[in-house]
């Protein structure tokens, strides 16, 4: 699996993605991770299928024991599908998730980990010298759903919002904003339920301070890619597979 | 590892409890077609005086087997549950096993054995528990075999005895022959799955030999 260090400061972000060893037919997934002294959490840790190759690559910058909290967007399979694997290392960490997703993902095979629900309205979590934002991002796509925001590092983990399918050895950064749109086009219009909801969600980050936003699927943008990215995203309309309206 | 004898017990468990439903409902049928007879050897009075005990007897029995039955069809669950968790600690430790050996070099790689110990020492007593809970659910389907043994003798002295009850020996016949054919039928239901449960049990202690 590819790692690259997106943040190397007093603590760093990773993502890990391209796996060569995933079967053919599931989709790609870049899987973070934000490393402080103390704490390290996962963020959409993914899906079984991946479990091996992530928790391989994993323990070339961390030990299990230094995993304290892992983070579920929502309730996808390629998000967390892996929980219940995760946890017979992982007995003391917790799970932050959307508060609407805590019975359902128990579904994933979890039986012991401590679930800190995410209410709606958002939170924050203190990792020492990180602070993290939970930024609500509800019906982009699910119905309970967040994105993580570090002030300090001026990055969004933005799940499936600017997320692309792409061939498996795509490059982990945006090269050509023109080039990436017709890998985001169908996805966002056919993932992304709610006009209003989007226009809220852009609303609310368009004042943040986003030097990096970095999808679950796909490329990370960077720099000025980042506001091409919300003024295209603000401009498609999605919702779009209305069988009447078609 | 052991997929094989793991999808066989969570189909045994369900083709164990599918079977049983069987036996109960039988067993149902029993209690109701002795309650009949019941009906029928009072009107007959005297004369089918030698076939009361018998219909007790019957009745105590049906009963019997519907509690068993009750009794077996949980711990049935208990034991797809268990294979479950089994599934579970198998791939876990499988996908453990994975990662040692392909982050052998990973400077943490260490850190991931005491969870590794610890699966395969839950997985080692899943196995344990799974061999005792069939071993006992064998029990107690012998236990409904012990109930129904002594039909076939009843049967016959059943038969005698209706043909002694002037003017209803052919309704108490006909009883007679229900009840006959209703406990063969428990009998087969229940050795079914008596058969079952060997094979996994043949199966899992095979696994563990080798």
């Amino acid at each position: 699996m590819k790692v690259t260090k997106i943040f190397d400061q007093q603590y760093q972000w990773f993502v890990f993605g391209r796996d060569p060893e995933k079967k053919q037919g599931i989709i790609d997934t870049n899987q973070y991770m934000i490393k402080t002294d103390t704490r390290t959490i996962l963020l959409d840790p993914g899906g079984i299928e991946i479990f091996a190759s992530m928790l391989t690559a994993v323990l070339h910058y961390v030990s299990v024991d230094e995993i304290t909290d892992l983070f579920a967007s929502h309730q996808d399979p390629d998000i967390i599908s892996s929980l219940g694997l995760w946890e017979e290392a992982l007995p003391h960490a917790k799970l932050h998730t959307p508060w609407l997703w805590e019975s359902f993902i128990r579904h994933f095979g979890s039986k012991n980990i401590q679930f800190a629900p995410i209410q709606d309205e958002g939170g924050t979590l203190d990792l020492g010298k990180a602070h993290l934002e939970f930024i609500p991002a509800h019906y982009l796509h699910a119905s309970g759903n967040f994105h993580v925001y570090d002030p300090k590092a001026k990055i969004l983990m933005s799940g499936d919002v600017g997320a692309a399918l792409e061939t498996e050895d795509a490059p982990m950064y945006v090269e050509n904003f023109a080039d990436q749109i017709d890998k985001m086009k169908m996805f966002h219009q056919r993932w992304m339920p709610s006009n209003r909801a989007k226009q809220d969600w852009i609303n609310r980050v368009r004042e943040l301070e986003i030097d990096i936003l970095a999808p679950q699927h796909g490329r990370i943008f960077k720099g000025d890619d980042v506001q091409r990215f919300l003024d295209w995203f603000e401009e498609l309309e999605v919702g779009i597979a209305i069988p009447s309206e078609k | 590892m052991h997929s094989s004898s793991n999808e066989n017990i969570l189909i045994t468990a369900a083709t164990v409890t599918a079977e049983l439903s069987k036996v109960k409902k039988i067993a149902k049928e029993m209690s109701i077609a002795v309650m009949n007879a019941k009906a029928i050897s009072h009107r007959a009075g005297e004369a089918a005086l030698g076939f009361r005990p018998i219909t007790d007897f019957i009745d105590e029995m049906a009963q019997e087997v519907m509690q068993l039955v009750i009794k077996i069809s949980k711990e049935a669950f208990q034991l797809s549950r268990m294979a479950v968790e089994r599934t579970h600690l198998m791939k876990t430790e499988e996908q453990y096993r994975r990662v040692l050996s392909a982050a052998k070099d990973a400077q943490n790689i260490d850190s991931l054995k005491p969870a590794l110990k610890k699966i395969h020492q839950l997985y080692l007593n899943c196995q344990e528990t799974l061999q005792k809970d069939i071993i006992h659910l064998d029990q107690l389907l012998d236990d409904i075999q012990s109930s129904t043994k002594g039909s076939q003798v009843l049967s016959t002295t059943s038969r005698v005895e209706a043909s002694r009850a002037r003017g209803f020996s052919a309704s108490l016949e006909v009883v007679a022959e229900n009840l006959e054919r209703a406990t063969d039928k428990i009998r087969n239901h229940v050795k079914s799955s008596h058969d079952k449960l060997d094979s996994v049990l043949e199966i899992m202690k095979r696994e563990h030999a080798r």
